[in-house]
């Protein structure tokens, strides 16, 4: 029988507010848009809540992305880095 | 016919969508305000049987003003999400809501536990004759405090606790 890990639980990242403030939306637009009181986005974006499995893929569908791309275990890269590698790679072709 | 709910869906998720998302006395909310109210309520419930068992009636009366007047305060300082039905809150508050009520457990069995200790040492003094038992007047007033404690500790946990409401 499995037995329930009693280590403290991993963290969870998000890119929420990266995502949020790229499509232009208040944390209350979103919160309406997911269903959920305007101040648990507000939790989620500081990593103070972490979301269920369907709130996360509500709120990855509502991005059009997979679900891992907005909720990861590990923590996400800068945006910036992200475009510099993007950016060189671009250059190599 | 089935029978007219205490109160209809339609006054409820008024009540509901007002108490969430209103933004009326913002400054209430705030988490010092929280915690002073916390502090009021406390000490407004320790005056209440302070002055049951000393026989004061006005410092009664005074505190259990005090204590409704904080209770109110908080109610709306916590946005009622430790009374409105499930349909209303999100998960975040759901789970928020299921951990102040076990906290809220714990804390009722303790007061219930103290006031039973209490009761067996008062018993225990008065036959050696140190002491005298509570009279029944002092019992209603501990009995008193405990239904408004048990009420108001899931409102103070709550506001005590979250930085953010």
């Amino acid at each position: 029988m499995a037995r329930i890990n009693k280590g403290a639980e991993p963290p969870v990242y998000n890119r929420l507010a990266a995502l949020r403030t790229d499509r232009g939306m208040t944390r209350r637009e979103l919160a309406d848009a997911v269903g959920v009181h305007y101040q648990t986005i507000g939790y989620l974006e500081r990593g103070e809540y972490k979301p269920s499995l369907v709130m996360a893929l509500r709120i990855a569908a509502l991005f059009e992305l997979p679900v891992e791309a907005v909720f990861s275990l590990h923590a996400f890269k800068p945006m910036s880095e992200l475009l510099v590698a993007a950016a060189k790679s671009r250059g190599n072709k | 016919m089935m029978k007219e709910p205490f109160k209809s869906e339609d006054v409820l998720a008024k009540e509901a969508e007002h108490a969430l998302y209103g933004e009326h006395a913002p400054w209430l909310r705030s988490h010092s305000t929280r915690r002073l109210l916390c502090v009021f309520c406390v000490v407004s419930l320790v005056a209440y049987a302070a002055a049951g068992f000393s026989d004061a009636p006005v410092i009664s009366l005074i505190a259990l003003l005090v204590f409704i007047a904080t209770y109110i305060g908080l109610r709306v300082a916590v946005r009622k999400i430790v009374d409105l039905p499930d349909r209303y809150v999100d998960e975040r508050m759901k789970m928020l809501r299921g951990d102040i009520y076990r906290w809220t457990h714990v804390g009722v069995a303790a007061m219930i536990s103290a006031i039973m200790i209490l009761h067996i040492v008062l018993s225990l003094m008065a036959k050696s004759g140190i002491a005298q038992t509570l009279s029944s007047e002092q019992w209603f007033d501990l009995m008193f405090v405990l239904l408004f404690a048990s009420l108001a500790l899931p409102n103070i946990l709550l506001a005590w606790r979250e930085r953010e409401i």
